[in-house]
């Protein structure tokens, strides 16, 4: 299961501080070693990830890597709760 | 992936005034220090904005496309901005993560004492009850909100001003990249060089005022000469660009006084108005003035009429009963939101929003100084601010569902207006009959009257 596999490490990834620092130490290299390294940091982890999935990841979209959220959700947006006796006007607006 | 061919590396960093943040059950929240505005990020937002770093280089294959999406979105929303190899983020601006839930907002009222006498004070500002922090204590709440990643305060009171330390309170907060996101004040002690001040400490808070009517406010403020100097301070403040908002409070002395005091906040630029009618608590339970809704009503809808005519030169809410953007009129959206049974019975205002009164002790919100709630959950001088959000008593409060307040509430529970009435406010409904889960009396009536639809009508045309 590599997609899954490279899905649920990409998971561990954003999630990971200790691991990011690990993968951001790799940028040092090559592409093909920093590729290399990164599925060796992955089957580290307890993942199988290849350098054809990861090659295949980068081919793909944003848009078919985000059906399930939206990209505005990753970034955020406006996430003010609503005034109580005001609900189409922001809290911002009622004085906090 | 070497055959498409060299990538040139990418680098980013977060504009100066963005902040990475995170809390026990928030990955990631950027969060603007100077504007307050905040930004929840998902765990992949937080993996892209922890590497605007300057240092890692987004052609990497530890980014994905949607890593490269979400990067690009940043930099479109002025979130982060593109960079050579090396540019170094500020300390303050890095990754920091609390121990703690997501504070997003507390209001400090950093001093109980007050140099007006007004007669609605809920923090009985006139015999200063709760004080005020030591100055070492009150530097070491600072520390504490730090500590927290609390994103931005309104700083209140009694009156902020009266305290002598407050500049370097101020002073302390900015410097770690706190928002000052609102000051409130009577205006009284904010002079040009304060203002000048405000300026200096690179903060651009709205300025709250109050202003209880022209030919009035005295009255209610218990002061003479405290409208000329609110005023005063408001036409100073907007002249020197701040943001300014004001509050009027409602009642059968103040009532003349509000409809020319909308001429007069017009005139000023004042950005945003509130009518409100005093709360049962503090020094107002005493009070025999108040209006009933019926009479709050028949004052609003004049000065609706008159927003109208001037051409709704200000944001304004009116008891409740109105509310209205400034500029051209949009027609009413669905709400945002129906209350469910589900939700938490305050959560949709407070469940990352605290308030920390003049003597350190945290509650919920200022409706419940003065309650047996108030000394029933934890001080800040006993406990960090973190392990306090925590506390099992705050959060036995914050965790109740509107659910359990229908299961006491038979009425609120057979009503048609709980989509939008959600069953009140419970410190509302103990001000009334000493039973938070008991009815509350002032949204009930709101909801139940035709008052709402009637403005609303107004405000559209159609009425």
């Amino acid at each position: 299961m590599p997609i899954g596999d490279l899905k649920a490490f990409f998971a561990k990834l954003e999630t990971d501080a200790a691991l990011q620092d690990q993968a951001r130490a790799l940028q040092g290299s090559t592409d093909d070693e920093r590729v290399a390294g990164l599925c060796a940091l992955a089957a580290d982890a307890g993942f199988t990830v290849t350098p054809e999935d990861l090659s295949s990841a980068a081919a793909g979209t944003a848009a078919a890597e985000l059906d399930d959220q939206s990209l505005r959700a990753v970034v955020g947006g406006i996430c003010e709760s609503t005034g109580f006796f005001a609900p189409h006007l922001g809290r911002e607006f009622l004085g906090g | 992936m070497s055959a498409a061919g060299p990538v040139s590396p990418r680098f980013a960093v977060l504009r100066p005034d963005w902040l990475l943040r995170g809390y026990s059950d928030r990955p990631g929240v950027l969060a603007n220090w100077r504007t307050g505005e905040a930004r929840p990020l998902a765990a992949a937002g937080a993996y892209v904005a922890r590497a605007c770093d300057g240092h890692t280089d987004f052609t990497s294959p530890i980014f994905l496309p949607k890593h490269q999406a979400t990067l690009n979105l940043m930099l479109a929303e002025g979130l982060a901005e593109e960079c050579a190899y090396g540019a170094e983020l500020d300390p303050r601006q890095r990754f920091r993560e609390a121990p703690n839930r997501y504070i997003q907002y507390t209001q400090w009222a950093v001093t109980g004492r007050c140099n007006l006498r007004c007669r609605h004070c809920y923090m009985d500002g006139p015999t200063g009850r709760y004080g005020e922090l030591p100055h070492d204590v009150a530097l070491g709440l600072v520390e504490q909100f730090v500590d927290a990643n609390v994103q931005r305060l309104h700083l209140t009171g009694g009156e902020p001003l009266l305290r002598a330390d407050f500049w370097e309170l101020a002073g302390a907060l900015t410097a770690q990249r706190i928002a000052i996101h609102q000051i409130s004040t009577n205006g009284v002690l904010l002079d040009d060089e304060a203002l000048q001040r405000l300026r200096d400490l690179e903060a651009d808070p709205i300025l709250h005022f109050s202003l209880d009517g022209v030919g009035t406010h005295d009255a209610m403020r218990g002061c003479d000469g405290a409208e000329a100097a609110a005023m005063s301070a408001i036409r100073r403040a907007v002249d020197a660009g701040f943001k300014v908002s004001v509050t009027s409070c409602l009642d059968g002395v103040t009532r003349d006084g509000m409809l020319p005091a909308l001429d007069l906040l017009t005139d000023a630029g004042v950005r945003s108005w509130h009518v409100t009618a005093p709360q049962a608590i503090g020094c107002w339970t005493t009070a025999s003035t108040g209006l009933s809704l019926d009479e709050q009503a028949a004052v609003c809808e004049p000065i609706l009429r008159r927003w109208l005519a001037l051409g709704r030169p200000m944001l304004v809410t009116l008891c409740g009963i109105y509310a209205g953007a400034p500029g051209e009129y949009v027609p009413p959206q669905e709400p945002l939101h129906r209350c469910t049974p589900d939700d938490l019975h305050c959560g949709a205002l407070f469940d990352d929003t605290a308030y920390v009164m003049p003597n350190g002790r945290l509650i919920p919100c200022p409706r419940f100084i003065g309650t047996p709630f108030e000394t029933a959950l934890p001080s800040l001088l006993d406990v960090s601010l973190s392990e306090a959000w925590a506390n099992e008593g705050l959060r036995a409060f914050l965790g109740v569902t509107k659910s359990q307040v229908l299961a006491h509430n038979e009425e609120c529970a057979a009503c048609d207006e709980f989509g939008e009435c959600g069953a009140g406010c419970w410190a509302m409904a103990y001000a009334a009959s000493g039973d938070v889960f008991g009815r509350d009396p002032v949204a009930c009536d709101l909801w139940k009257s035709p008052h709402r639809r009637h403005l609303a009508g107004i405000a559209a045309g159609t009425a």
